[in-house]
């Protein structure tokens, strides 16, 4: 039975793991190799934010860093971003079937469960990388029209959370 | 500490480890939070505290406690534990609106469900724990760490989860399992919480010392003040700035920095200076990890006497070590306040002794100074003193397992002898006794920190054993058990609640009695088994068996010298030596 069977209903725990497996696919691709560290999955809600800012404000937005930031790391909105990139992979029958065969192994390994979820990682790749292939025989996938939709889908989070960044105010 | 001592500590913690706090303190009526709290007061669990909440909203946090010690001794005994567990609820249910209103709230309303206790807190009543364990402190943890106090939410979640947990399985008790839930859904929540916080740290780091040199030797100390020595040193001396560790090792510094600084105050300052220096660039988007720093007390006495502290002065110059801008005016300055540490004996502590001395080396090194100051020899010889100092001290970690860990911190001296003396001997064929020396001792330090494990795992005797000497492995064997049962005795108080409650099958209430003396709750008639609850076995019992077990250990195998020299030697001296590899390594390719 695949993962992908319970989409769009995943548990905490079930969720943290297929975005980190995720994660991984993206970062296996060659595309990934040309431009992100081999340490990306770590990177950080904060780092994520202001590598985010620049593609995002490519529609003329002016966009603050920490609301980007606060969206990655809230675990409401973060959830609800992370399942409408699973959304759009899933739409991918070639991208699907690596990520559900990946985390099926990786459950046979029993390597014990994702902690975090990794919200910034999966953000920043499902939105730069907009092809993906794996070596000469690997196939090659193209993540544009998904990759906007998923752009479209956190400029419409920022633009709900109206509150810009505030220092405490003791409310 | 008496055990409510350690429930207050922990719920001060949570509710002062919010960087909210600060800002909250003496801003009573004229801030948002008071208006809110004043609004709760007005909400039906609270009105009994109606008067406390307006006080405390008016005077602004300044004198939160003496306002609770004050309604708690004239209104204690007319408030229900109910009302105080209601009360949490209610902080809890509105803390997504009223964030600081609402930890004032629950922390008072934890302060006095812990008062009202009156000394009961941990006491089962009728086979239950007592009534609020599963949502006061939940409730405080909750709303402290949704006001960033991150540290001190876990801490009280944990201690409040390992409570319940000393009554599971119990079917009868309907709430426990879905209070266990509770706890262990938040801590996952405050888990993920730091890890993000630690993540955004880390990154802020790296980036700093990507691009600031300030910023990296101010890593590069912190590296070397956890003992990550080598480490510190090729950080330090790295030319290509964009070439900087993995995030991996970042967060590897970031933990284990944070959690020395609490008891280790050379980490804390560095730490401290870091933050001066201005080398993270937002320091408040990352006060959830870093305010504990400015939290704690001050806990080495010369950092409180003398006009610059000591651990200031130790962080500023190891900063400046890194940045290779040691000036002879500082060394002078640090010499001076090492030389008045050494006359007024305050580098007693070998883990702190072993860094401040080694910095004044590394100094003086830079400068030039080093052949000057100390013959060759002197300075071996050094080192070795202050090796040896620091194996005793780990060996003696085995019974106080209550001590912080160490990590890597006493690894300083152990660094100097591969670095300066190791490579040097191993260069020379003419050296190998020197390499043998420095090798076998270098095994000291790994047997050191496992000193009890190879001390109950003793060697195998021979097939045909002469029947003195079965009689002394025998005698041995017995001993050991002891010194498992003592090791327990020790680690008591450090383990899980649960093992807090057992049933002792007894013959003798006398010597139930005398085991335990004042800790024997219920010693019962003869041939009974006695339910133990919430028993502590006494620390210092366990410490002084366990030394005594040592010392009769040693004199068998003093006299087991006389029918077996090696069996004895084995377990006298467990290290392996340079020559016991070679043998071994001799047999294995004769055999093969």
């Amino acid at each position: 039975m695949s993962i992908w069977n319970q989409h769009p209903n995943y548990s905490d725990d079930q969720l943290r793991q297929l975005v980190a497996v995720c994660s991984e696919v993206f970062l296996d691709s060659d595309t990934a190799a040309e431009q992100f560290p081999p340490d990306f999955l770590e990177i950080s809600p904060a780092m994520a934010a202001r590598q985010l800012g620049p593609v995002l404000e490519e529609n003329g937005q002016t966009l603050h860093a920490e609301s980007v930031q606060e969206v990655l790391q809230d675990p409401i909105p973060s959830r609800d971003l992370c399942i409408a990139i699973l959304t759009e992979i899933k739409r991918s029958p070639e991208l699907a079937t690596r990520v559900s065969e990946t985390y099926a192994r990786r459950e046979r390994k029993m390597g014990g469960p994702e902690t975090v979820l990794l919200a910034g990682a999966l953000v920043v790749l499902a939105i730069k990388l907009k092809e993906l292939r794996w070596g000469p025989e690997g196939g090659r996938i193209s993540f544009y029209e998904s990759a906007e939709t998923v752009k479209a889908f956190l400029l419409n989070l920022l633009n709900l959370s109206e509150h810009p960044p505030s220092p405490g105010n003791g409310k | 500490m008496t055990e409510l001592s350690d429930i207050m500590a922990l719920v001060v913690n949570a509710f002062n480890g919010a960087p909210a706090i600060d800002e909250m303190t003496r801003h009573g009526n004229y801030n948002a939070w008071a208006q809110k709290l004043v609004g709760l007061a007005h909400s039906q669990p609270s009105a009994e505290l109606r008067t406390l909440l307006s006080a405390v909203a008016s005077d602004g946090l300044e004198h939160v406690h003496e306002l609770l010690l004050e309604f708690g001794r004239s209104k204690i005994d007319s408030l229900e534990v109910e009302t105080l567990i209601e009360v949490s609820k209610l902080a809890e249910d509105n803390s997504e609106n009223a964030n600081c209103a609402c930890l004032v709230l629950s922390y008072i309303a934890t302060q006095l469900w812990i008062l009202k206790s009156a000394g009961r807190l941990y006491d089962e009543v009728d086979k239950a724990p007592f009534p609020g364990w599963g949502i006061v402190p939940h409730a405080l943890a909750l709303i402290a760490l949704r006001n960033g106090s991150v540290d001190g939410a876990s801490e009280l979640v944990a201690h409040s989860y390992d409570v319940l947990m000393m009554y599971y399985p119990n079917p009868q008790l309907v709430g426990l399992v879905y209070a266990l839930k509770r706890y262990h859904a938040l801590s996952n929540l405050i888990h993920e919480s730091r890890e993000i916080a630690i993540s955004n740290l880390v990154d802020d780091l790296r980036t700093g010392c990507q691009s600031s040199t300030s910023t990296r030797s101010a890593v590069a100390a912190l590296c070397w003040s956890v003992g990550l020595v080598a480490e510190s040193y090729a950080l330090g001396s790295l030319s290509d700035h964009a070439r900087i560790p993995g995030r991996r090792f970042f967060r590897n510094l970031v933990r284990r920095s944070l959690y020395c600084s609490r008891h280790d105050t050379l980490v804390r300052y560095v730490w401290l200076e870091l933050i001066d220096q201005n080398c993270l660039s937002d320091f408040n988007s990352h006060r959830k990890l870093l305010n504990i720093l400015f939290k704690m007390g001050v806990s080495w006495v010369p950092d409180r006497t003398f006009a610059v502290p000591p651990s200031r002065l130790y962080a500023r110059c190891l900063i400046s070590w890194f940045r290779r801008e040691t000036t002879r005016y500082s060394l002078r300055q640090y010499q001076e306040v090492v030389q008045e540490l050494l006359r007024i004996r305050q580098l007693e502590n070998q883990v702190i002794r072993v860094r401040v001395l080694g910095l004044n080396g590394l100094m003086t090194a830079q400068l030039g100074h080093a052949v000057a100051l100390t013959s060759k020899k002197e300075y071996v010889d050094a080192i070795l003193a202050a090796s040896e100092s620091i194996i005793r001290v780990v060996e003696q970690k085995t019974i106080y397992p209550e001590w912080p860990e160490y990590f890597d911190r006493p690894n300083l001296p152990v660094i100097e002898l591969i670095e300066s003396k190791l490579a040097a001997a191993t260069a020379s064929s003419s050296r190998i006794d020197e390499a043998n020396f420095i090798i076998d001792f270098i095994e000291q330090f790994r047997c050191a920190a496992l000193e009890y494990w190879l001390r109950i795992v003793p060697t195998y005797p021979p097939s045909n054993l002469d029947p003195q000497l079965k009689a002394l492995l025998e005698r041995e064997e017995q001993l050991l058990r002891e010194m498992r049962s003592a090791y327990f005795v020790l680690l008591h108080n450090l383990l899980p609640r649960h093992y807090r409650r057992f049933n002792l099958f007894t013959t003798s209430a006398e010597a139930i009695e005398e085991a335990f003396g004042e800790f024997a709750n219920n010693p019962g008639s003869l041939g009974v088994e006695i339910p133990m609850h919430n028993v502590v076995l006494p620390q210092e019992l366990g410490r002084a068996t366990y030394k005594r077990i040592t010392e009769e250990l040693e004199a068998l195998y003093a006299k087991m010298e006389q029918w077996d020299l090696r069996l004895a030697s084995r377990r006298r001296f467990p290290a392996a030596t340079n020559q016991d590899l070679v043998n071994l390594l001799r047999s294995h390719n004769a055999t093969a």
